[in-house]
């Protein structure tokens, strides 16, 4: 599995003097989004630090290959992929922290960072925190997560050809992918707990017409099966009660995305779904506050746009320090 | 040893595979002074192998003086595209390089007896030509561009009993080349004056033969 | 010898343009399984494939050629299915249902069209270059190298392409007089190798084009070169030289453009022209990086198969 290593400057303890402590620029999460603003601020030779959190790796740390990130003609294992961002990162002279900031103030200038571990100022911060789908939270989700189970048809759905898969959730993106993996699986079984779908009329006639598509509603998911492999989900029926077992060899759960915001309600315009509100500059509503990746993103959340929104966040800003050089004293 | 690979073979097999009406490739040879006769000749045979629609004639230039006149044909080698009827098509030199393409589409357009490329519009202008029409498009073996407009030619060729369209093969015609001009390819030349360089689209051609016929009756 | 291309093939998305934007774009619609085309010029025809040195495209620490990355990406396209010809779009029909791009070879057919040309388009003619076009002037020295024979030829340009290109004309030309607009050739190290090392052709660095002297055909050439003026008799002149305007000569002004020549699209990248998207350089909208490129890449495909699939535009989905 995915093995972190920090191999660059700032290995070792924190360091303890203030002025050492302040950044031209700190990047919350240690995702594409992040580490790509990373390797374009070092690149810029900015004074940066990553937070990475404790699972560092962001969204491809939990897959299990990435075919989609271009200029990886073979493919690449998400932690592989990680662990290349961060060396990358890390070559012009970003430094990696495993720490996640508990505590931010914006209203000061430098920002502030607090971590369980020190506290750090920045006179930019870029918020590449991500966003994590809502998971089922059921026995077998977290082992097959990323073998089986995914929240990505557009991700995996290429290797389900001519095999049978169950997307959970009765959305647009639920039923949207189900659509998705049509082209590919067999058999897509659609587990919705409700009695009706909420997607909008254009999903719900075609999926309901598409031959290769069938509806389980008023149904929940209870487990996921298997030995090494995904071998099916037992699920139950709210009405009646009635449990049984469905074959899958994948399973998709779109139960809705949870963009990591609570930190900054308050502080950033988030709208209603929590999601940061930003321009296409990725500035958000506080100046030398930016944003990149599925943090800002409810639509795409893909490892190459995050990673181009990183490099537009970092580009940014190089330039807002260039234009407010004394934004920190 | 064919001309043809097995692969482009199979290829042009499978491209001429819905044709419904036949097609006669009528090529004129001689045996000495014409520097790709033999190689021309040997290429529409191979081709109408492919097809039970297409059909290959060898006619001798000096001794079938007749039949040339009868098509028009003025030098070699030359092969006329007929169909239900002779709708003006030539290529005059080896259709060789990226001009194959052209002759194979040459067929097949021929064979429908309708110019499937060209837009309504531009069939309907071309239709209501009048007075003759002669395009000729050189073109090189080697120019990819070409095939665009040797084809365009072709199309307008079939749309109207007044236009006539060949491709030219400047290479093995230098003193036409020298006459015309031709220092870049393709080089559409109308009725002896009007000249289009480069790969020009429909309408532009369409614009040009409108106006080599308004010259013509002034 | 001979060379067959089928007539008018069709495809779900045709791409036109194949740097980073391009061929992104291809590896996500043939990953989602549509049939997708790329039409493009070859590896070092974008600015990409100029750069001789990225060290900043993300997960890549290099240094990598540009060329280098985007055959990377090709070859990721090409896995999942995309095809690839080398053509240059001369022309193209973008309303109605099917849309019809014509190339150097043939009418390519689709249902979706992404524009992904980029931005090294040559702002204007140097004087002379337009009138003497066909009279010496020149684009494809394959097409036209055969008329040249026996007499000297001038190539302006730096890419692969042009030393390509010159070399061809070495077999026609008693002198090749090679123009590079750049100091050094911006070129694959083997061609450039070739290029210098070849007896009739004569090089000249940092060499800017000002003129095609010429009355009826073309008699010479007039350029600066280190700072000073020359004029060389040449009988021919092929051009292969790059600028920084987007490239949209071949739409004919179908769509519109800012003022500066950049397409517009709306929020889902998509033109005036319902099925027909742009992303990448030819949108000047971004900062010039691979990687932001690839991204937009990624997210007019996605645009792209929505709108094959029928759905209106991307939208967010909040569902539990």
């Amino acid at each position: 599995m995915f093995e972190f290593k920090l191999t660059a400057p700032g290995q070792g303890s924190a360091p303890s003097g203030a002025e050492e402590q302040l950044y031209d620029l700190i990047v919350l999460g240690g995702g594409p989004a992040g580490l790509t603003a990373a390797i374009y601020a070092g690149r810029a030779r900015l004074k940066t630090l990553v937070l990475t959190g404790y699972l560092p790796g962001g969204q491809p740390a939990n897959t299990d290959v990435v075919e989609n990130f271009p200029a990886f003609p073979d493919g690449v294992s998400g932690p592989e992929l990680a662990q290349r961002l961060q060396q990358h990162a890390q070559r012009f002279g970003a430094r990696l922290e495993l720490d996640e900031a508990v505590g931010v103030d914006f209203s000061a200038r430098p920002f502030v960072i607090r971590t369980p571990k020190a506290t750090y100022q920045g006179k930019t911060v870029i918020i590449a925190a991500g966003a994590v789908p809502r998971r089922l939270g059921v026995s077998g989700e977290e082992r097959f997560f990323g073998r089986g189970v995914s929240s990505c048809a557009t991700c995996g759905g290429f290797f389900y050809r001519d095999k049978e898969v169950v997307v959970v959730g009765g959305g647009d993106s639920a039923l949207a992918e189900g659509l998705f993996l049509t082209r590919f699986a067999r058999l897509v079984t659609i587990i919705h707990r409700r009695d009706e779908l909420r997607a909008t009329k254009i999903y719900r006639e075609r999926a309901l017409a598409h031959p290769k598509i069938r509806f389980l509603l008023s149904t929940v998911v209870e487990e996921i099966l298997g030995d090494q492999t995904v071998s099916g989900v037992r699920v139950r029926n709210v009405k009646t009660g009635q449990v049984s077992t469905i074959q899958a060899d994948g399973v998709f759960v779109y139960v809705g995305m949870q963009p990591q915001t609570e930190l900054f309600a308050g502080q950033l315009a988030l709208d209603a779904q929590g999601y940061i509100i930003s321009d296409r500059r990725q500035r958000t509503s506080v100046p030398g506050v930016f944003v990149a990746g599925d943090v800002q993103d409810p639509l795409y959340r893909q490892i190459v746009v995050a990673a181009g929104t990183g490099a537009i966040a970092a580009m940014e800003a190089e330039k807002f320090l260039g234009e407010y050089p004394d934004v920190s004293v | 040893m064919p001309l043809l690979s097995q692969e482009i073979a199979t290829q042009v097999r499978e491209y001429l595979a819905d044709l419904t009406s036949p097609v006669r490739l009528v090529m004129f040879t001689q045996e000495f002074e014409c520097e790709f006769c033999a190689e021309t000749r040997q290429l529409v045979e191979e081709v109408a192998q492919l097809s039970d629609q297409v059909s290959a004639e060898i006619y001798n230039f000096v001794t079938d003086r007749q039949k040339a006149d009868e098509l028009g044909i003025d030098k070699i080698p030359a092969i006329a595209v007929l169909g239900a009827q002779d709708y003006g098509v030539r290529f005059y030199g080896i259709p060789a390089g990226y001009e194959f393409s052209s002759l194979i589409q040459a067929i097949r357009t021929v064979s429908a007896g309708w110019p499937e490329l060209l837009s309504p519009e531009g069939v309907r202008r071309v239709s209501q030509i009048t007075s003759p029409v002669h395009i000729q498009v050189f073109v090189t073996p080697t120019c990819p561009y070409c095939p665009q407009a040797v084809v365009l030619a072709h199309q307008m060729a079939v749309a109207s009993p007044m236009v006539r369209a060949d491709m030219v093969e400047a290479t093995e015609f230098p003193h036409l080349a020298l006459k015309y001009q031709v220092m870049g390819v393709p080089r559409t030349v109308i009725n002896e004056k009007i000249h289009i360089e480069g790969a020009a689209p429909e309408s532009m051609v369409l614009a040009k033969l409108e106006e080599a016929l308004a010259g013509s009756k002034a | 010898m001979f060379q067959f291309s089928p007539g008018a093939k069709r495809y779900e998305v045709l791409i036109i343009g194949g740097g980073p934007a391009g061929a992104t774009a291809a590896l996500y619609t043939a990953r989602a399984g549509l049939s997708t085309l790329v039409i493009d010029k070859g590896l070092t025809a974008g600015a990409l494939g100029t750069t001789s040195r990225i060290v900043n495209y993300p997960g890549v620490p290099g240094p990598i050629s540009g060329a280098e990355l985007v055959r990377l990406m090709r070859d990721q396209a090409a896995s999942f299915g995309a095809e690839f010809v080398n053509d240059k779009a001369l022309r193209a029909e973008l309303t109605g249902e099917e849309k019809k791009v014509w190339g150097g070879q043939g009418v390519y057919l689709g249902q979706a069209v992404i524009i992904a040309t980029g931005a090294m388009g040559r702002a204007r003619f140097v004087p002379g270059e337009e009138r003497l076009l066909g009279r010496g002037v020149s684009y494809c020295a394959t097409c036209d190298g055969a008329f040249f024979r026996g007499r000297q030829v001038a190539v302006a340009g730096n890419n692969d392409e042009a030393v390509e290109e010159a070399l061809t004309l070495t077999r026609f030309a008693s002198r090749v007089h090679f123009l590079s607009p750049t100091p050094e050739l911006h070129a694959s190290p083997h061609l450039a190798e070739e290029l210098h090392s070849h007896a009739l052709v004569s090089f000249y660095p940092a060499a800017r084009l000002q003129e095609v002297i010429g009355a009826e055909t073309v008699e010479a050439v007039r350029f600066t070169s280190a700072g000073q003026e020359q004029v060389i008799p040449v009988e021919g002149v092929f051009i292969y030289l790059q600028g920084n305007m987007p490239v949209t000569d071949f739409l004919d002004g179908q769509l519109p453009t800012s003022e500066g020549g950049c397409l517009l699209v709306d929020s889902n990248f998509q033109t005036a022209i319902p099925g027909v998207f742009a992303a990448g350089d030819v949108l000047c909208k971004h900062l010039k990086q691979a990687v932001i490129a690839a991204a937009e890449g990624a997210q007019v495909a996605m645009a792209v198969d929505r709108y094959l699939h029928g759905r209106e535009k991307l939208r967010p989905d909040w569902s539990k």
